[in-house]
């Protein structure tokens, strides 16, 4: 299978996803251990996974990179924790839910609110079908309303947090080359060539 | 901080690592430098701390079995369980898989005495304290009065009472994580990063240019561990790392995360142009030094796996003890 893709690109995603898995450390390890005696803390924490794929995708503004990125984060993850291949789908699942909003508008546009919207869109359904497993349809009525809403507000913080890191890693000048240009066309310069501003 | 600093950077990253790697010198595992342990498998890493991850393992007796097998069996064979497992009640579906994982892990893994120890001892030591810890957040009013256990009051603080009932509930939610979790470790435990990326690149038809980029991610990481002690012994000398509390620790993280992200994408634009010298992808198949094989064996292991499974629901289904439905919550007792 060939995969048109340059060297570059591929190692910057992996670059990307290594780099923010080890500054993610002290969340994943507050998510494991603190978690299960808390179980609301799920999802408070639910949005942290997302952060490394936001960033790449809001840097490199490339197709399928959030995508790329979950799947050698998800190689690294299934080689660096006990857990083995399932940590390949779980970030496989967490990167699409990065990419698929993105993919939608056909990658004309990454406005900030389409990541909100899709992380929100996501998060909600994903709260609901985590409950069961959790054993959190057995708690008192407000925790069930908490869990689908913490879980929806962390991932709108993980959004923010891969939207800022990504923001001051462009002013840095590290992707250029990689990135496609912002193009924002309106409606009035139809006639005219539209030139990239980056 | 763009440079590699020499001396104390860790060895340069072999472009192509299967073939490039010298197999003499015990170069430790990336495994066992940074996994951040979950408590219940933190012993996992140390097993294979002195073997070199590229080169030819070490032959294996042949009753370990599951080192035998590709490790695309050894996930696939579980998997549907662990989709099923989401959606199971009840204790005693998951309790049969996690008998049937630590025993197919005591038989047919090679596993340190500390690995071990963790599997028989700490796996059920974990389980006791989670249906606890999950147990106290068991609303009282969901659970039905009339049974046998909501009477059984195993302590009581003033009005609220933690009942027998309420602990099986979270003992419930315990098993099936656990469960998860040692069925993912019939993999875990048993496959090195290298074996897994070859099965994927040759089984399964991964892209090899993804594969061996994971590869060299794996390389990456001590580097950037090292490289984000740096930028924080420079933030603390220049004082900018002051404040505490969790807001604090926030924007700590941003300010660390600018530069280690800038100076990771560089490193990896000059492992990318090695690799592009050295003609990395220049050709859509690529060969192989170890090739990777579905055996029969693999067939057999999965195809057993699936029937026991198979046989492990319709037995508990028949036999009352836990459904697949949120309305049977019965426990079986």
């Amino acid at each position: 299978m060939r995969l048109n893709v340059p060297t570059r690109l591929l190692l910057t995603c992996a670059a990307i996803g290594a780099a923010a898995g080890l500054l993610l450390i002290p969340a994943f390890v507050l998510s494991t251990t603190v978690a299960p005696a808390i179980p609301l803390l799920y999802a408070a924490f639910a949005g942290v996974w997302s952060v490394p794929f936001v960033v790449a995708i809001a840097l490199i503004r490339q197709p399928g990179v959030a995508l790329l990125t979950s799947l050698i984060a998800g190689l690294v993850n299934a080689v660096l924790t006990p857990q083995g291949p399932s940590a390949i789908l779980t970030c496989l699942m967490i990167g699409a839910m990065v990419e698929i909003p993105l993919a939608i508008g056909l990658y004309r546009s990454f406005r900030p609110w389409i990541f909100y919207v899709g992380a929100g869109v996501f998060a909600f359904p994903y709260a609901l079908y985590s409950m069961p497993f959790l054993g959190v349809d057995q708690f008192p009525l407000w925790a069930q309303i908490a869990y689908p809403t913490l879980s929806v507000l962390s991932n709108l913080a993980g959004v923010w947090l891969g939207l800022l890191i990504a923001r001051r890693l462009d002013r840095t000048g590290v992707a250029r080359g990689l990135q496609r240009p912002v193009r924002r066309p309106k409606a009035t310069d139809a006639a005219l060539e539209p030139t990239p501003a980056a | 901080m763009s440079a590699a600093t020499p001396g104390t950077a860790p060895t340069p990253t072999p472009p192509t690592p299967t073939p490039v790697t010298p197999t003499t010198p015990a170069t430790p595992t990336p495994a066992a430098q940074t996994t951040p342990a979950t408590p219940a498998t933190g012993a996992a890493g140390p097993a294979s701390v002195v073997r070199d991850p590229y080169a030819e393992q070490a032959p294996v007796s042949g009753i370990r079995f599951l080192h035998h097998l590709n490790p695309l069996a050894k996930f696939a064979a579980p998997l549907p369980v662990m989709l099923a497992l989401i959606f199971t009640r009840g204790v005693a579906i998951p309790l049969a898989f996690i008998v049937l994982a630590l025993g197919l892990l005591v038989i047919g893994a090679r596993l340190s005495g500390r690995a071990l120890a963790a599997l028989l001892l700490g796996v059920p030591a974990a389980i006791l304290v989670l249906g606890f810890s999950f147990g106290i957040w068991v609303d009282p009013a969901r659970i039905e009065g009339a049974s046998a256990a909501a009477s059984v009051v195993i302590f009581a603080i003033g009005d609220w009472q933690f009942t027998l009932a309420a602990y099986l509930v979270g003992l419930a939610t315990a098993l099936r994580i656990t469960a998860l979790l040692m069925l993912s470790l019939l993999a875990g435990l048993t496959t090195s990063g290298p074996e897994l990326v070859r099965a994927l690149v040759q089984n399964l038809r991964v892209p090899y240019r993804i594969g061996y980029t994971a590869l060299a991610a794996l390389r990456f990481v001590p580097r950037f561990g090292h490289e984000l002690e740096v930028i924080r012994a420079a933030h603390r000398v220049r004082g900018t790392d002051a404040g505490r509390g969790p807001v604090a620790a926030v924007r700590r993280t941003i300010a660390t995360a600018i530069p280690l992200l800038a100076s990771a994408i560089r490193h990896a634009e000059r492992v990318a142009l090695a690799m592009d010298a050295r003609a990395f992808g220049a050709h859509a198949t690529r060969t192989e030094r170890t090739i990777s094989r579905w055996r029969v064996r693999d067939t057999a292991f999965v195809v057993a796996f699936w029937v026991v499974s198979a046989a492990i629901y319709w037995w508990a289904l028949q036999a009352g003890l836990g459904g697949v439905t949120p309305d049977r919550t019965e426990v079986g007792l």
